[in-house]
């Protein structure tokens, strides 16, 4: 408990100034509040809108990000170790997997949109497409990892090329797939949120946008506020695994 | 796991457990009569197991101490026709003119034309300036690199090529390479996780049991950070041990420890190393504690200098403290001498 507020301490005393602050300036109507509502404001139209954003545009989101994620999880470890076991593959793909994160995701998405639809396939495209590079480039730095001394005592254990593989080259590589994996988490929420910004018919993104469109400010930074709440929830999920799988690995 | 102090004898022999207990197999060992199953100077004995199946196995005549291969793997290659039992070996190791370059043709090899061989029970050390080759020639015992000509045969089993050395030499390299993420039984278990190891290695009983015999008891559930040089040498020791396998490469495995330290190191391992049973080949830059540790020593001489062989006349069980007697102060003078050039 001790150690909780230690380290969380700091970080829950800045965010309560900092929306106290907020909440003054609101009520003196420094800025009015269709262009920033105070935090109780939010908090309000969280609470009247909670059936609306909790029961119908929540799980869609959720369930692109899951999908979305789940995706990006399994295609970029897939990929990942496909390119560490042949050279070709890696020297055709990192070129286009660098040049795929340089092209402006806010002009793709609308292509994306065309392509797959308005359905929620185009919004997982885009989460893949947000998650994807993380998790690729995290497990693809952690398994190139310089063991080299531990692959050769292995072998001279007798090891096959896949027991050193799992014994020595995936514990080496957990820690970096991990901070990937904790980013795709996040960047997930942001594709999912950006595919249905873009054209969507329900979810958090979808709702956001036609609050705005609306001057309903307030119902707009609640749905802002759950997405934010979704992402850190993802991170501290994948935070909570990597505890589980990577003890002390991270020391060495 | 090693018998001794007996002299083999034609007729009956009940062979003692090293450390003076009563024989914890409780074998019958017949030398069969004169003239029947003589080959040269091996006698071929019957190894009875459980009275029910009897199998030949080979062993010199007049050896003092009697090493064996249990459990060999039926699937190797080196002992196709064993699936149970035992089998005794005099030699472990024969090296036979091997040459290597790191890039054959265009530098000059590291090592040429090398040849020497260890007996079952040797403790040799291998010594030479750097550069000379030693941890080279480690590479190519233990089969992670392949001579460019020679020959290596193991367990008198012919020539053995590098594939097949990987799954039937223990290698301990320089550093320990203890797996950081693993606890110190994890990392002696680690051996008998791996399918190459399946028939030879130590059962986790046994590892329980050797890690308080190497003093590492109350350390099993420690990670390898939280444990001082020494005993991390002696984990790692313990998992090559753990291998099982009867022939075991030590890269100078005390060099990186402080001078007292490697002393309770020496200390140690003299007083475990007659109840191991197998047979090391260790490389040092210490001259003392080459000739504290060794039967014999190899001293490997760098640019083509060839190896030379000196034996280490000191009687055992030898203590670290007998670096001060005449007798050891003139060998190590002498053996000095011989690696000035």
């Amino acid at each position: 408990m001790r150690m909780r507020v230690e380290a969380y301490g700091p970080f829950l005393i800045l965010a309560a100034l900092l929306a106290a602050v907020w909440e003054l300036a609101a009520h003196l109507n420094a800025v009015p509040a269709y262009i920033l509502p105070s935090p109780s404001a939010i908090l309000r139209a969280l609470f009247e809108n909670r059936r609306l954003l909790l029961a119908t545009h929540l799980p869609v989101t959720v369930n692109e990000v899951v999908i979305g994620l789940a995706l990006s999880t399994v295609g970029g470890t897939l990929l990942a170790a496909g390119m560490k076991a042949w050279r070709p593959l890696e020297r055709a793909l990192y070129p286009m997997l660098v040049i795929s994160q340089t092209l402006p995701l806010i002009t793709l998405a609308p292509v994306f949109i065309l392509w797959f639809g308005y359905s929620l396939a185009g919004k997982v495209a885009i989460a893949v497409l947000t998650a994807f590079f993380p998790i690729v480039v995290g497990a693809y730095d952690g398994l190139s990892r310089d063991c080299s001394a531990y692959v050769e005592l292995l072998r001279a254990m007798g090891a096959t090329r896949r027991e050193i593989f799992l014994k020595v080259r995936v514990p080496f590589a957990l820690p970096a797939y991990f901070s990937g994996l904790k980013l795709a988490a996040v960047y997930s929420v942001v594709g999912a949120t950006i595919g249905e910004w873009l054209g969507g018919s329900a979810g958090l993104g979808y709702y956001s946008r036609r609050m705005s469109a609306n001057l309903h400010t307030a119902e707009m930074f609640a749905a802002v506020l759950l997405l934010s709440v979704l992402g850190i929830l993802g991170f501290s999920l994948i935070a909570r695994l990597e505890t589980k799988f990577v003890n002390r690995r991270n020391l060495k | 796991m090693c018998y001794s102090g007996a002299n083999i004898t034609r007729g009956a022999n009940r062979l003692r457990w090293s450390n003076g207990a009563p024989d914890p197999w409780n074998l019958n060992w017949i030398i069969p009569a004169e003239g029947s199953e003589w080959t040269g100077s091996v006698a071929c004995l019957t190894f009875y197991d459980s009275m029910a199946n009897s199998r030949p196995v080979r062993f010199p005549l007049g050896t003092e101490r009697v090493f064996f291969v249990l459990k060999a793997p039926s699937s190797s290659r080196l002992f196709p026709s064993l699936e149970k039992g035992v089998i005794l070996l005099s030699q472990m190791l024969d090296v036979h003119r091997i040459s290597y370059s790191f890039q054959p043709g265009t530098i000059p090899p590291v090592l040429s034309e090398l040849s020497f061989s260890l007996q079952a029970g040797d403790f040799v050390s291998l010594i030479g300036p750097s550069g000379a080759g030693k941890s080279t020639l480690f590479k190519l015992i233990a089969g992670l690199l392949e001579p460019d000509a020679g020959e290596l045969s193991l367990y008198e089993a012919g020539p053995v090529p590098a594939k097949e050395r990987l799954r039937h030499i223990g290698y301990m390299p320089q550093k320990d390479l203890l797996l950081p993420w693993r606890t110190i039984l994890a990392n002696c278990l680690l051996p008998g996780e791996l399918e190459a190891n399946h028939a030879s290695a130590y059962s986790p009983d046994r590892v329980l049991a050797l890690l308080e015999r190497f003093g590492l008891g109350t350390e099993r559930d420690s990670y390898p950070e939280e444990l001082s040089g020494g005993m991390r040498q002696r984990a790692a020791f313990l998992r090559t041990v753990a291998t099982g396998r009867p022939l075991l490469l030590l890269d100078e495995p005390f060099g990186a420890l402080d001078a007292l330290t490697k002393q309770d190191m020496h200390r140690w391992l003299l007083s475990l190393w007659s109840e191991l049973g197998v047979t090391v080949l260790f490389i040092t830059h210490d001259l003392e504690e080459a000739l504290l540790l060794s039967d014999r020593i190899l001293i490997l001489n760098g640019n083509e200098g060839g190896l030379s062989e000196t034996e280490v006349p000191l009687a055992r069980p030898r203590s670290p403290d007998d670096r001060f007697t005449p007798e050891f102060v003139k060998l190590r003078e002498e053996l000095e001498r011989r690696l000035r050039p």
